[in-house]
């Protein structure tokens, strides 16, 4: 990258139901946080992704409400829409408001609020950012598409669909230990593979929950935050691509091509390869989406990611490690907010744990919209 | 939701139209305008044959809110005899008799209703074919 782009600071809030608070008195506490932890800079932009919050008609141009309520001075103001790639679009315009030279300091976000409306109604209004005609008229579900591949997967490889399913085992493993989780116990695979059906073979364990969310980070870049002495993570490169929509104009719908893509741009910009990276944040929505992932992202050959996944390739202590901080099953989808809890945990990942090399992968539907960041590295001032 | 968009959508629902590429002869639906997305070829609007087999399918359990009084109810991804894929409900057929591979035909039903305007919409869904 032309100017080196570095993230100061993060802030969440735990993934839930909030009741009691709107989706910009949330948005809010979590930016809050994220700009005292990155020394209250004065901001150039405020880009928030929000797949939801327009179509379910909680709020409209919430990254205006937000930075209003913040009591920031004038700046841009944007709210990104395109399902879970919603966090990681806000926070390309960041980075392309710093490269350009007109921001020292951008704040960007995810902010979702699931819980004020009905499950079947979200379930409705999640299908708008698939493609509208194939799934209305057709009854196809998110979770009914994604049990369609899980089917597809089982009969071309042969895998057992308790393979698939220990994704979401390692998912509630590992978010035992995210404090932002919205799940922090640990299932067994004959828990999940009993559990009440969604869509066929697909049980509550292979589908991510939603939940209310937000989360900011702080970008800058190396030079503002050496100068003004705090500690940053270093974003090395990102990717975006897409694949063909609606998803049965595809050849082939088990191949996330767009990851692939996307993946190989990053790495490209960050000067490393695929084995450099020591830990993956993978977009699992579903279990099966999740297994797809890691093969479009070359982890896996196509055909061995839920074999791979069973036999513990990819727990903690193994290089990659995938979704430490929980993923999308344990720690909750939000979705437009998802992407930044993803970049967040990396940084956590970073900073507390010592990770040196984590690669952050979201999407909107089924490999539709996809963006890729490399983080590392990092710094005391 | 706009119903007008159900209204406007109505006439390649009822009689299953895609576009087909006068190029290289790529069929897709649902239809759409512009260039085929393979070759860069004109296209044009098609009826595509009615029959096909089943390549996959799934149970719906958790329905949307205008598919709640159909659930559980199932989905196929069928491939038309010509190699169009698409994704249809099935009917006239109960979950446990459902094989993948097995011939299917499409036929006009009632899809769901508007409760306020009492709006019917129709579409295609798929049944076995019976010899």
């Amino acid at each position: 990258m032309s100017s080196e782009i570095v993230l100061v600071g993060y802030g969440l809030v735990r993934v839930g139901e909030y009741w009691n608070k709107d989706v910009v008195s949330i948005g809010v506490e979590a930016a809050a946080r994220a700009l005292e932890m990155a020394g209250n800079p004065s901001v150039g932009g405020v880009y928030i992704g929000s797949a939801l919050s327009s179509t379910l008609g909680i709020q409209g141009n919430v990254a205006v409400h937000v930075a209003d309520e913040l009591g920031l001075g004038d700046c841009v103001t944007e709210t990104v829409s395109s399902g879970g790639a919603s966090s990681g679009l806000a926070i390309l315009n960041g980075i392309h408001q710093l490269m350009s030279g007109e921001a020292d300091y951008v704040l960007v976000g995810g902010v979702e609020k699931i819980s004020d409306s009905l499950p079947s109604d979200v379930m409705e209004a999640v299908l708008i950012d698939l493609d509208r005609r194939v799934m209305k008229y057709s009854g196809l579900t998110e979770a009914g598409l994604a049990a369609i591949l899980t089917r597809l997967y089982i009969d071309k490889y042969g895998v057992d669909k308790e393979k698939v399913t220990a994704l979401s085992v390692l998912d509630h493993e590992n978010g035992v230990y995210n404090p932002y989780a919205m799940f922090r116990r640990a299932v067994s695979l004959e828990m999940a593979m009993s559990a009440p059906i969604v869509a066929d073979p697909l049980t509550i364990f292979d589908v991510a929950p939603y939940g209310d969310g937000a989360a900011f980070v702080v970008l800058t870049t190396k030079d503002k935050a050496v100068e003004a002495g705090i500690d940053y993570v270093e974003l090395f490169g990102y990717g975006v691509s897409r694949n063909r929509v609606p998803v049965n104009y595809r050849d082939d719908l088990l191949s996330f091509d767009a990851t692939s893509r996307a993946a190989s741009v990053a790495l490209d910009m960050a000067g490393l390869d695929l084995s450099d990276i020591d830990s993956l944040q993978i977009f699992d929505s579903f279990s099966i989406t999740g297994v797809l992932a890691l093969e479009g992202l070359g982890v896996s050959p196509h055909g061995s990611g839920a074999d791979d996944v069973s036999s513990g390739k990819f727990n903690k202590g193994n290089k990659p490690a995938v979704n430490l901080m929980g993923g999308l099953k344990a720690r909750g989808n939000p979705i437009g907010a998802t992407g930044l809890y993803q970049v967040s945990e990396a940084m956590m990942l970073i900073r507390d744990v010592g990770v040196k090399y984590v690669l952050v992968h979201m999407m909107s539907g089924f490999d539709d919209n996809v963006v890729v960041f490399v983080l590392g590295g990092g710094g005391h001032a | 939701m706009p119903e007008i968009t159900e209204w406007r959508d109505r006439i390649w629902r009822y009689r299953l139209i895609g576009t087909k590429c006068k190029s290289c002869g790529s069929t897709y639906y649902p239809p759409r305008n512009g260039k085929c997305f393979r070759c860069g070829g004109e296209t044009e609007e098609v009826e595509l044959p009615r029959r096909g087999k089943l390549l996959s399918y799934t149970i719906v359990y958790q329905a949307p809110t205008l598919y709640k009084h159909s659930s559980p109810y199932i989905v196929g991804y069928i491939e038309l005899s010509n190699g169009t894929r698409l994704f249809a409900m099935l009917t006239d057929i109960e979950p446990g008799e459902v094989r993948v591979g097995m011939e299917l035909e499409a036929t006009l039903r009632r899809l769901y209703t508007y409760g306020d305007s009492g709006h019917i919409v129709y579409g295609v869904k798929f049944r076995p074919v019976v010899e």
